[in-house]
């Protein structure tokens, strides 16, 4: 417990500076709660007047009490309710938005070598799902977990208030159930963890099967697959058959054996028992029943939550890991002039982990205006030369600069601002043709977008479209080919007014029809402007100055 | 076909699969029956027993009362283990026969729904959506006669205690339905915004996150920081909205509750008063209260629930309906002698759009090698695709050695039909796993052979555990060479007379494609071949080439004589003379 109290104080310590200028919500909610607490401790004694001096006694002026309590307390329950509810969305939502605003910006700041290693499923879940699981810390892991204790605490102490051995009698009943219940799911665990793989490697298995159909069905292998299947389900079957006897003993059996017997029957047996030869007035167990309920209510918060908290520390800790990332500093690096030239002086480099030198004591100067050809077999290095150059992998060995500035002292972002990179496969997002544009000059006009498209020969298909810059294109829009996609590629390129232009094996996937239209947007760019082009057609390398064979 | 479920007809859908575990269902039923009616018995017994204690302190009874809920309970609780061990056998069986008939027409659709079929969806049908068939058979069926059932007892129960009560407790009935079914649709109306913002936002966010780099690149940070930010606010916007509603609903709910709970409270003083009224019945009239608010509740939340399983129903039914290849009637084995091919007059369009062959012949002799060449989308793919029994002509026929390829079965025609594309799929499993599809007894003599024919023994023997390495998701990856000589082995173990080789669009560099010219050159020999060609040096491997443009051959001839005498070839390809460069 202890543990667990501190996990969430370190975790609070590290999340409260996000919640900057709306922690007085924090407070008042807190408050609210605590009233709230105080007014269900209040309600049961409305019930017991009505009981023992309306019902039984005949006190019908009494009723009017009763009536009274019943609707203030809803009214001021209902009141706090949305006062609540308003300080926990400005509370959650400011917090949460601010941490993942501040994971995006790491998210950009961070290597580029971190971008191969992770997966786009991964990222997401730190951008989404781990921001997300902060917001049980706003009330339920924090307010709602201390008022729980409190409500242990008052509601016990009303129960030995009333009556001391039933008091006894059912506080033992529940740690007893509660064991149970653990020592249950322990065993439930292992079966459901089975299962969980066992679903996973059928959708895995699925997976390929179905992306693979032209080979089920061009080499017959339905039986084959069938068996396939009917082993997962058979699997499932199995593991599902031992599971049920846990499943149903803990959910089904316990409860009613809790619930039913102990704390209802029981109650009411024994009760009943000391009515009849002690004096314990109707209303008293029935009062008693009311808190109660309480009591188990609270525990049952105090466990779930606790659950809850068990559940979200594989997100939190990843949250906690990302934002103590994000913290680090970007380096403020020295800004290039407009020379523009980039050297590599006897660079060596070889990937993390691997003896393979891929390139060995290479020297180069690319001056501006320049237009060179850089071509050779695959894994050659060429990609990498590249990503030297760009900054996306640090040499090994050697200096590698821009403007006569090393790159490890240069900033990184002004360079990326003046370089245009085009590879196989670029990023367009499947909106409109617009809003990717924009990705290239956030204030862009129109008058300026249809110049960039008609620089890239893209003009004259996006003016035979209906919706012209407002089509949507990819998934759910027009499908695009592979030429008009690299036209828009390098539309958004020309807006940007770039002074370097990295073409990495940018026309490979073309057809040679599209790739002349292509080369043609290529040739076309200014004679000041710096070209560098990736790749082994000789139509591509004609268009430059210089040619390196590597 | 397109037949849109609703309630009845779903239960008539499941009913095939419900029949056959008849017996298993009614055991289940009876369970939850008794269960059911336990419920509305236990408050009944603590009324007696408070009124024993209270009224008449008559310990006999009380003791007698007490005995006779204990036995019970425990009844109940053996009934339980023995109803869900019916739920259990059921729940793997009759949801195990709905699966195998999704998977078994998921393995007959045809290869034009295939291919536009979304996988997710698929792997949902199969995993998820069988599930729910067991789902509402239970809680939209059963539950549902049960709780009917109980709202029944508990009124009319009610009346009998006394009928002011009775009465003031049907107002409960309209009032919660009509509070939920108004907030129903608004809620409805906001949860359908809420996942068009959410799903609109995930799209957005992945391809973004799968563009950190090219955004990097690009210099657009903040241009993709406002876009996030104004995604979140839309999405908190509508998420405080429903948030807003469902309280308010919650609260009228609330408010309404305690109104009817005050004037029960009212009724009973005063039938107290009277002596017409007992605690115990007093608690016995809230339990009956608080369960009737829960389950009018659970009755409108099941309704909701069985309108989302319908559709999931719904998918089933739609999936096992789709087109399949059942409607292939070939019955004849296809018999390949020599391998000559001829189309005869072939039509053949995607449901609902432009023609793809029109009018389509061509012959290829036996052992003859052959280029197709075109643009995308001239029906290079297609023509393939129905040499395989992909896809069937709507006019005109195909022959393969004088056998119409409409009389053959499918399986005989795969068998003697290989294809292959170049960026085929490899499955993760070992090595040996991939390359016995091609034929699935084959030796392990046979497979080294083949692998050696293949020029891909060498690299395999450097494993330790030879051909049983795992490739893909746990094993080792391989280039697109090393990929590309497996599937030529696969094909030696196949050995089919006839082979399409589909070649991919991304260029190799120019050494490995050299590689595997050579390697496809030796496939080739003594086989009819069909090379779907992107790059002018595939084309020469072959003895003819055949432009196609929408949907027609328009020539046809020596690619040594095309590359200088068609101009089509030469656009195709891009070939310029050599005196114009400059």
């Amino acid at each position: 417990m202890i543990k667990r109290i501190k996990y969430r104080l370190q975790f609070l310590k590290m999340v409260i500076p996000y919640a900057h200028g709306v922690k007085r919500f924090f407070v008042f909610n807190f408050i609210f709660s605590l009233i709230a607490l105080g007014l269900s401790f209040i309600t049961p004694v409305f019930y017991r007047i009505f009981i023992e001096q309306v019902v039984l006694q005949g006190q019908l002026n009494r009723f009017l009490w009763v009536l009274g309590g019943y609707l203030s307390i809803c009214a001021i329950n209902i009141a706090m309710g949305y006062a609540k509810f308003h300080g926990n969305n400005r509370l959650i939502n400011d917090t949460v938005l601010k941490i993942k605003h501040k994971i995006l910006g790491g998210l950009f700041a961070q290597e580029f070598t971190e971008y191969e290693k992770q997966s786009i499923g991964d990222t997401k879940m730190k951008i989404e799902d781990d921001p997300n699981s902060a917001a049980s810390f706003a009330s339920a892991q924090t307010i709602g977990y201390i008022i729980a204790y409190f409500t242990l605490l008052g509601s016990t102490f009303f129960l030995f208030y009333l009556d001391w051995r039933l008091a006894l009698f059912s506080i033992t009943v529940i740690p007893l159930a509660f064991y149970f219940d653990n020592w249950i799911s322990k065993r439930e665990k292992v079966y459901n963890e089975q299962m969980r793989v066992n679903d996973q490697n059928m959708s895995s298995w699925l997976h390929a099967s179905v992306q693979g159909w032209r080979e089920v069905k061009a080499f017959n292998l339905q039986k084959h697959e069938k068996t396939r299947f009917v082993y997962f389900i058979n699997r499932h079957g199995k593991l599902y058959a031992k599971w049920i006897h846990y499943w149903t003993v803990r959910v089904l059996l316990l409860p009613k054996i809790r619930d039913d017997l102990f704390m209802q029957f029981g109650l009411y047996f024994l009760g009943g028992i000391l009515i009849i030869f002690d004096n314990l007035k109707i209303s008293d167990l029935l009062v008693f029943s009311i808190y109660y309920g309480m009591l188990s209510g609270a525990v049952r918060t105090v466990s779930s939550t606790d659950a809850d908290l068990q559940a979200a520390m594989p997100y939190i800790d990843r949250l906690m890991n990302q934002l103590g990332k994000a913290e680090i500093e970007q380096r403020n690096g020295k800004i290039p002039d407009e020379t523009n030239n980039i050297t590599l002086s006897d660079v060596s480099f070889s990937y993390d982990g691997s003896d393979k030198v891929v390139i060995n004591h290479f020297s180069l100067e690319i001056c501006k205006g320049e237009r060179i050809a850089i071509t050779g077999k695959s894994g050659c290095g060429k990609t990498t030369l590249l990503k030297l150059i760009t900054g996306m992998v640090e040499p090994t060995e050697g200096r590698v600069s821009f403007s006569n500035i090393d790159l490890k002292d240069i900033d990184i972002g002004t360079m990326h601002k003046r370089i245009g990179y085009v590879m196989q496969e670029n990023l367009l997002f499947n909106t409109t043709i617009r809003e990717n544009l924009i990705y290239g000059k956030s204030n862009a006009t129109e008058v300026e977008m249809l110049d960039a498209c008609k620089k890239a020969y893209i003009y004259d298909f996006i003016e035979s479209l209906p919706d012209k810059l407002d089509t949507i294109i990819g998934e759910r829009g027009i499908k695009l080919s592979g030429g008009q996609r690299q036209r828009i590629v390098l539309a958004r390129l020309f807006l940007r007014d770039v002074d370097i232009f990295i073409f990495d094996e940018a026309t490979n996937a073309l057809d040679q029809y599209s790739e002349n239209i292509v080369h043609n947007a290529i040739h076309s760019i200014g004679r000041e402007k710096t070209i560098i082009i990736v790749a082994h057609r000789e139509s591509s390398i004609e268009l430059c100055h210089r040619k390196l064979v590597m | 076909m397109n037949n849109k479920l609703n309630y009845f007809t779903s239960i008539k859908f499941l009913s095939k699969y419900i029949k056959k575990y008849k017996k298993n269902f009614i055991l289940f039923y009876v369970g939850e029956l008794f269960n059911a009616l336990l419920k509305v018995y236990i408050p009944i017994t603590f009324a007696i027993m408070i009124d024993e204690i209270v009224y008449y302190k008559n310990i006999s009874v009380f003791l007698n009362v007490s005995l006779i809920f204990i036995v019970m309970l425990l009844f109940s609780c053996a009934l339980y283990y023995f109803s869900e061990n019916q739920h259990c056998y059921l729940s793997i069986l009759y949801a195990f026969d709905i699966k195998k008939d999704v998977f078994d027409n998921l393995q007959m659709a045809d290869a034009e729904y295939m291919s536009n079929a979304n996988t997710g969806d698929i792997i949902n049908t199969v995993q998820s959506y069988t599930k729910e068939c067991m789902h509402f058979v239970i809680r939209n069926i059963f539950h549902m006669i049960n709780n009917i059932l109980i709202l029944i007892f508990l009124v009319v129960y009610i009346f009998l205690l006394g009928w002011q009560i009775g009465l003031l407790m049907m107002i409960i009935v309209p009032l919660s339905v009509f509070v939920s079914v108004k907030f129903g649709k608004k809620t409805k109306k906001y949860a359908n915004e809420q996942r068009q913002n959410y799903a609109e936002y995930s799209g957005w966010l992945y391809e973004m996150l799968s563009g950190l780099r090219d955004i990097r690149m690009l210099g657009a940070q903040d241009t993709a920081k406002n876009l996030f930010v104004n995604h979140q606010k839309k999405i908190i916007k509508v998420n405080v909205k429903t948030g807003l509603l469902s309280m308010t609903a919650q609260n009228i709910i609330t408010v309404i509750n305690l109104f009817i709970q005050l004037s029960i409270f009212g009724v009973v003083a005063f039938m107290a008063y009277q002596n017409n009224m007992t605690v115990g019945s007093l608690t016995l009239i809230l339990a009956y209260f608080a369960n009737m608010t829960k389950y009018v509740g659970f009755l409108s939340g099941m309704y909701l629930e069985a309108q989302n399983r319908i559709s999931y129903i719904q998918r089933i039914y739609d999936f096992i309906n789709v087109p399949n290849e059942k409607n292939w009637y070939g019955k004849d084995k296809l018999n390949v002698t020599n391998g000559k091919i001829s189309f005869k007059n072939v039509d053949f369009a995607y449901k609902n759009s432009n023609p793809v062959l029109s009018d389509f012949s061509l012959d290829i002799n036996a052992d003859e090698k052959i280029a197709l060449v075109g643009k995308s989308g001239s029906g290079k793919t297609s023509f393939a695709y129905m040499l395989i029994g992909f896809f069937r002509p709507q006019k005109g026929f195909i022959e393969i050695d004088g056998q119409r390829l409409n009389d053959c079965t499918l399986a005989s025609i795969r068998e003697n039909i290989g294809i292959v594309q170049q960026d085929t799929l490899l499955f993760d499993g070992t090595i040996k796993e991939n390359l016995i599809l091609g034929k699935r007894q084959a030796t392990d003599d046979e497979i080294i052979k083949a692998c050696k024919r293949a020029g891909i023994f060498d690299f395999i023997d450097s494993f330790p555990q030879k051909t049983n390495t795992l490739i893909g998701k746990d094993g080792i990856g391989l280039s697109g060479g090393q990929k590309q000589r497996l599937t030529i082995a696969r094909i030696y173990l196949k050995n089919p007379k006839i082979i399409i080789f589909d070649e991919a669009t991304s260029s190799l560099d120019s050494e490995t494609e050299e590689n595997i010219h050579k390697a496809w050159e030796d496939v080739l020999v003594g086989r009819t071949s069909i090379v779907i060609a992107h790059r002018q040096s595939s084309v020469m491997l072959c003895k003819k080439a055949a432009i196609l443009e929408n949907g027609r051959i328009i020539e046809i001839g020596l690619p040594e004589e095309m590359i200088h005498t068609s101009e089509a070839f030469k656009t195709l390809f891009a070939i310029k003379e050599a005196n114009h460069h400059d």
